[in-house]
């Protein structure tokens, strides 16, 4: 099947200067897929998400464009499009999303974390990096983040394949795969 | 006009071919785009296979209907229900019959129809379809927010004999079968 390129730096990067270069990018937009595994629920779909300082645009539609939800936030509140459906309108997107497809999506981390950078103010646990400076995994609040492959973007690497796992107290677990195949840090 | 499609529907046994999808906002500017192939067949059996700019396959044998995405190692399985039926590329493989009474049929001009969902809570808000002599050219569905998917279907091939095989899905080595 179609293997996302690895692209890794020939030699370990400078960790602290790459970060705060991740961590200072006010702009950027990425075209990616999402699966979903819930206990009770599953499904994948199509995960577009521009960022631009504080405001975001993020939009999930199914196979064949179906089913698409629109949604756009800053500081504010945070409103959700779906054909057919009134906006819905919401303090947070981590409530929004719930309310409309009943998934648990960590937005507010996931904005960090899908740059590969941890959350700033919230504790890590297990942190482990790899051999070239890039983060590998790490713990928090509640979710395991593994990184399988990066992709260089200009001069930073971005990750391409990520896996969020959230265990539940029954014994299961939420897990998200984030398999990024477009990133973009131009303002179009 | 209804009657017209329906003929026109029924003797397309089968179609493949290759497809672009776009998707275009309320004033028209293209906002996705991606592309792959497909296989049609009544009843209600199809392969999608989208290749860029991701790769995934959406197969259904017209009971069971697989979601798979080899970037994500997962394969999601579903059974064909009401819903799903509502679907464009199910359109093609449904019984003609079926159309006319789920959808006004109009007649545009020579060769495209339109079609508007009759009941309450329609998945779009019309469906054209135009018809080529080698098949459909195209099918536009405009949802309710003036978006529309437009997929653009070419080389097609008409009634052409088709491998059952495409229309089942193994899961190869490691993937998550997630059933639904």
């Amino acid at each position: 099947c179609a293997r996302l390129p690895t692209q890794t730096p020939e030699s370990a990067l400078d960790r602290a200067a790459h970060e705060q270069a991740l961590r200072a990018l006010e702009h950027w937009r990425l075209g990616a897929k999402i699966g979903v595994r819930l206990p009770g629920d599953s499904g994948s779909a199509r995960l577009s998400w521009e960022q631009d300082g504080e405001r975001y645009r993020l939009s999930l539609s199914g196979p064949l464009g179906q089913g698409r939800i629109d949604i756009d936030g800053d500081p504010t509140g945070v409103t959700l499009t779906e054909a057919g459906e009134p906006p819905l309108e919401a303090a947070s997107a981590e409530q929004l999303i719930f309310d409309s497809t009943g998934w648990e999506l960590p937005v507010t981390a996931l904005r960090s974390w899908v740059l590969g950078l941890t959350e700033p103010g919230a504790p890590v646990a297990q942190l482990e990096v790899g051999p070239l400076g890039l983060t590998r995994s790490f713990q928090q609040e509640g979710w395991q983040l593994r990184y399988d492959r990066y992709r260089q973007v200009e001069s930073l690497y971005l990750p391409g394949l990520v896996v969020a796992r959230r265990p539940l107290t029954d014994g299961s677990e939420i897990r998200l795969t984030l398999a990024v195949h477009e990133w973009s840090l131009e303002r179009d | 006009a209804g009657e017209e499609l329906t003929s026109r529907l029924a003797n397309l046994v089968s179609l493949q071919g290759t497809f672009t999808q776009v998707l275009l906002d309320d004033a028209g500017r293209e906002m996705e785009r991606s592309s792959g192939r497909f296989v049609m067949q009544k009843p209600g059996r199809f392969y999608w296979e989208t290749l860029e700019p991701f790769p995934q396959q959406l197969i259904s044998n017209g009971q069971t209907i697989w979601l798979y995405d080899p970037d994500l190692m997962q394969v999601t399985v579903r059974q064909l229900d009401e819903q799903l039926e509502k679907t464009p590329a199910l359109l093609l493989s449904r019984d003609p019959k079926a159309l006319t009474t789920a959808y006004d049929v109009s007649k545009v001009k020579e060769q495209v129809y339109t079609l508007t969902p009759t009941e309450s809570e329609p998945l779009f808000v019309s469906l054209t379809m135009t018809f080529s002599d080698t098949g459909i050219s195209e099918v536009s569905v405009e949802d309710g927010l003036g978006q529309r998917t437009v997929f653009s279907l070419t080389d097609t091939r008409v009634n052409l004999p088709v491998d059952e095989s495409l229309f089942h899905f193994n899961a190869p080595e490691g993937v998550d079968v997630l059933i639904d």
